[in-house]
């Protein structure tokens, strides 16, 4: 690229693998757990017992989509669809052009291939959309890839995914806490619905509480200072550093 | 700024460095602390990296080339690291601990943020290629942004160059501007 928008880049855009993509999945006899907070690329099924599930993906940003540490109470949702059989240039497929398709490779961990599309969009109250309909939430980079292809769907333009990262920080962070936070308080065992939501509460108190959430903001001097407190509260609380 | 690292006072004018400083010779307290980190295991120094130095799993792990679940097997004794991530483990308590000697508030923090403005490298990308000497030198304001990754990161300005700037914007949330551009 010649910098005066005349060049050409034929660089893919990159495609996580699904084993980078998935943090959790349902299937196979696992659940997503309810611990893990909402996120963006979050999948649900939204008409169970149907004989095609209707799976919708959270893809608000990650901040706007947050009411403090709980979800907002309407949020907007792609439409997923059933694509068809995997095959070896699905990749090729997504990385060479189909920018307004987000790849779900293997999402119900079977042959079929599954896509979000960016152009089917609905806006829905929260409520639909309880953690046990969850069939699978994204890791960091599954969710930095969400928003990768839906700046360039939207703009055209291609920001690196390290740079993605860095202003995700502080998000990822408070992410991170709160799902250890809600794991040391509730049980995989005894984990509901209910549970997790009080655990949650409990957790936005430490966060609002000392300017932490504006801390966390700032990596420099800001971050390590809230980490230290959060290790020190999990410490005294339930006897056990996080993560 | 000039002579060694035991100066007894730093002043940089740079925001991260504090106004006075212990008169610790920085190299002897990285070669202290990595010694002592070697003693003491694998799961001490990793508690030791959350609980005094604010780190995240997610950054040690990173700068280890492991995976977080890795990690904690090794904090909870369910598995053992190999020698060369044991020494790895060792480099990172004895390097924040220099650095706080040459009088970074939040050695944590300065890893990870960008070396330069150029570029989204940042001092998390260099622990495990870059010498103690030229990190600390580079803390310290005696050795350049620039020349820290000419040493050390072949192409870095074509490879890792950074496209956007980030900030905050005014609603408090970070957001991104192509660099050059105003605030939104």
């Amino acid at each position: 690229v010649d910098g005066r928008g005349g060049g050409r880049d034929d660089r893919p855009v990159p495609v996580p693998d699904e084993t980078e993509l998935y943090e959790a999945r349902r299937g196979g006899g696992a659940e997503v757990p309810l611990t893990i907070p909402y996120r963006q690329g979050d999948v649900f099924e939204v008409a169970a017992g149907a004989s095609e599930p209707s799976l919708r993906m959270l893809f608000m940003h990650p901040c706007t989509m947050r009411s403090g540490v709980a979800i907002a109470d309407h949020v907007t949702v792609l439409r997923v669809r059933k694509f068809g059989k995997g095959s070896a240039r699905d990749r090729d497929r997504w990385e060479a052009g189909n920018y307004s398709e987000i790849p779900l490779r293997k999402l119900l961990q079977n042959r079929n291939i599954y896509d979000a599309e960016m152009s089917k969009i609905d806006t829905v109250d929260s409520a639909t959309l309880p953690r046990t309909s969850r069939i699978a939430s994204l890791t960091d980079a599954g969710m930095l890839a969400v928003q990768h292809r839906l700046i360039f769907h939207l703009t055209r333009l291609s920001i690196d995914y390290p740079e993605l990262e860095q202003v995700n920080r502080a998000l990822l962070a408070e992410l991170e806490m709160q799902r250890s936070w809600s794991e040391l308080s509730v049980p995989a065992q005894a984990a509901t619905e209910t549970a997790v939501v009080e655990a949650e509460e409990a957790y936005e108190e430490f966060l609002a509480a000392n300017d932490r959430r504006i801390r966390l903001r700032d990596p420099l001097e800001g971050e390590a200072g809230v980490r230290r407190e959060f290790n020190e509260a999990c410490l005294k609380q339930f006897g056990s550093l996080p993560g | 700024l000039g002579g060694s690292f035991s100066s007894a006072i730093v002043l940089l004018g740079q925001g991260e460095i504090q106004g006075a400083v212990e008169a610790t010779d920085p190299i002897e307290e990285f070669e202290r602390r990595q010694s002592l980190a070697l003693r003491e295991g694998v799961a001490d120094s990793l508690s030791d990296l959350a609980m005094t130095w604010g780190m995240s799993w997610v950054d040690i792990a990173r700068i280890l080339g492991v995976s977080v679940p890795a990690l904690r097997k090794w904090r909870l004794g369910e598995a053992k690291p190999k020698r060369d991530n044991r020494k790895r483990i060792a480099h990172i308590v004895g390097l924040l601990s220099a650095m706080k000697a040459v009088g970074v508030v939040e050695p944590a923090g300065r890893l990870s943020v960008g070396v330069v403005d150029d570029s989204y490298l940042t001092l998390r990308d260099l622990v495990a290629s870059a010498s103690v000497t030229d990190v600390l030198d580079y803390v310290a304001g005696r050795l350049a942004g620039e020349e820290l990754l000419d040493k050390n990161v072949d192409g870095w300005r074509e490879r890792y160059r950074a496209k956007i700037d980030t900030y905050v914007a005014a609603d408090g949330e970070r957001a991104m501007r192509m660099r050059g551009s105003q605030d939104l």
